[in-house]
């Protein structure tokens, strides 16, 4: 849970205009775009000391914050 | 064989009646036997050059299939770009070459399409590496990807998710995506025959003129570049569509009204979209994630703090993209000008990001109303610079009409200046065909599917709005000798 809570600080950091803790279409809606994106992925290496990898990009990795999580957390298994 | 030429119209109709006749199954041998005629009309450097792009992306695209250790195909893949990206380098980029080492190294003619197919088959390639797409067995099947006729002249570039399985699974004959195909057509051809090529005069009058020039002249001619290019360009984009949707395959949307954009970022994602889509795949994210971003964000936010710290590698990358986007189209200064102008607005508005944010709050200001309006004006002026570079022929020049759109603004000789570019009835026309391209966008801003909607309307509407698209296609269109159009714009990069 305490994941979900840093996670969520991170975002709101990058922009807090958006519900990350609801929206489940970030990228299909168009809430974030591709400097949206950017910023995030280098928040969530940072944050929880991970290497998020250009093959990670794909829309439904990042719909949701619950999808950001389980990226997460699949590198923090893999490192 | 240029898409506006009477002989492409006779080529295409014959096109389309083989299509349709062969079995569904075998449709794609039509394509292939179409655009392998189309690309033989152009040249045989065209053919030669892309038939072996098409035979090493095939190959290439098995080898990374079938590779496992991760070091070789790594090796493999740079070798493949290289290959592929090089060969398009060494020939676009020859006259600079050429420059350098005071006489030219080898002669070559451009090969139809050079840009547009080198970048499709790179894209192939690295999806091909990344395991996003299955590699083809069938050397044909890569070439028809690579060579797919109507996309030769000025894109899309599509990825084979995107235009892979539609080229290959046979299209029946559907006579409402047939119709909807026909009025795209139709629409493209009178943005660029009606309204392109008449404002080429006006682009024409700012380059010949030598002496001083009225700020007026000089600030109005920029706008009608401006305004020529997208019409020249999706115009074509139109034309290309509506083409592939007659045979029942959709390529993707080049441009959505750039023009109503609110912010820089958002023009490019509206403005050769799948160029942008391109870069962004193959270059940026790359950059973004590549172990060297990953350190400078992170020694970046302790020294800097977190707020410029995270942005800060997006923001060199994004200024680097946009140079290699400049320079894409030619190799002179005013593309790196271009690119690297086009790059620093981006990169300065996502580093100062938190601070406008911050701003607006303070000065309480809403986000759309009036806001809106100052915003729209606001990217119009950043696109505007940037043009003073984009059709000129050197820096210099740039900046000298630039200094001199400041310069007096006498309105004296206003009916004198206006008349040497054209006469007063073909302004008429030229304004005329703006109004009606103006009404057409600001629908299909305010409704999302005015295609469809138009296609449902009556007949007793549609029809009379066809028909007088086409007459003035037809007796308002510019055509030069022996009924050929201009070249796009966009042929040449």
């Amino acid at each position: 849970m305490d994941d979900m809570k840093t996670l969520l600080e991170v975002l709101s950091e990058i922009n807090d205009e958006i519900d990350f803790e609801t929206e489940t279409g970030l990228i299909e809606q168009g809430w974030i775009d591709s400097l949206d994106l950017m910023r995030i992925i280098a928040a969530l290496n940072v944050a929880f000391d991970i290497r998020i990898t250009t093959g990670d990009i794909e829309p439904e990795n990042f719909n949701s914050a619950e999808a950001m999580l389980a990226l997460v957390r699949q590198h923090r298994e893999e490192a | 064989m240029s898409i506006l030429s009477l002989d492409f119209l006779v080529f295409f109709a014959a096109v389309l009646i083989v299509y349709y006749i062969f079995p569904l199954k075998i449709r794609w041998v039509a394509l292939l036997a179409a655009s392998l005629v189309f690309v033989a009309l152009s040249g045989w450097q065209s053919a030669a050059h892309l038939s072996i792009v098409a035979l090493t992306v095939w190959a290439g695209g098995l080898g990374l299939q079938a590779l496992r250790g991760v070091r070789m195909r790594k090796l493999l893949l740079t070798l493949l770009l290289m290959l592929d990206l090089g060969a398009m380098m060494l020939i676009k980029y020859q006259p600079v070459f050429s420059d350098w080492f005071g006489f030219s190294v080898w002669e070559m003619g451009v090969p139809l399409g050079l840009s547009y197919f080198t970048f499709q088959s790179v894209g192939y390639l690295i999806d091909v590496y990344r395991g996003k797409v299955q590699a083809q067995h069938n050397p044909l099947r890569v070439w028809l990807f690579a060579g797919y006729f109507p996309q030769l002249s000025q894109g899309p570039i599509s990825t084979w998710k995107e235009l892979g399985h539609q080229l290959l699974e046979g299209h029946r004959f559907e006579p409402e995506q047939f119709v909807s195909g026909f009025q795209l057509l139709l629409w493209g051809y009178f943005k660029k025959l009606v309204i392109a090529d008449r404002l080429a005069a006006t682009t024409s009058a700012l380059l010949t003129e030598n002496n001083a020039l009225p700020g007026w002249f000089v600030l109005g001619g920029v706008v009608l570049f401006a305004i020529r290019l997208y019409m020249d360009f999706s115009g074509g984009m139109d034309v290309v569509r509506g083409l592939s949707r007659m045979l029942g395959i959709e390529l993707p949307e080049n441009f959505r009204r750039p023009f109503f954009s609110r912010s820089v970022a958002e023009y490019w994602r509206r403005w050769h979209i799948t160029l942008g889509a391109w870069f962004r795949s193959y270059l940026l994210y790359p950059l973004t994630t590549s172990s060297a971003s990953l350190a400078l964000s992170k020694g970046a936010s302790k020294a800097l703090g977190k707020r410029v710290g995270l942005a800060l590698p997006s923001a060199l990358a994004t200024f680097l993209v946009f140079v290699f986007i400049g320079i894409w189209h030619t190799a002179n200064e005013n593309a790196l000008v271009f690119g690297a102008y086009f790059g620093a607005v981006m990169a300065t508005s996502m580093l100062l990001d938190p601070v406008w944010k911050a701003m607006r709050r303070r000065l309480k200001l809403p986000r759309g109303g009036w806001m809106t309006v100052v915003r729209l004006v606001r990217t119009w002026l950043l696109i505007l610079l940037a043009q003073f570079f984009a059709f000129t022929n050197s820096a210099a020049q740039g900046f000298s009409l630039l200094r001199q759109s400041f310069s007096t603004w006498d309105f004296s000789a206003f009916s004198e200046k206006m008349t040497s570019v054209m006469p007063l009835l073909e302004w008429g026309i030229a304004g005329a065909g703006l109004l009606v391209a103006l009404v057409v966008d600001l629908l299909c801003e305010r409704k999302k599917d005015m295609d469809a909607r138009f296609l449902n309307a009556g007949i007793l509407v549609r029809w009379p709005l066809l028909l007088m698209l086409l007459l003035s296609i037809l007796v308002f269109g510019i055509y030069g000798s022996g009924y050929d159009a201009q070249a796009f714009l966009y042929t040449q990069f």
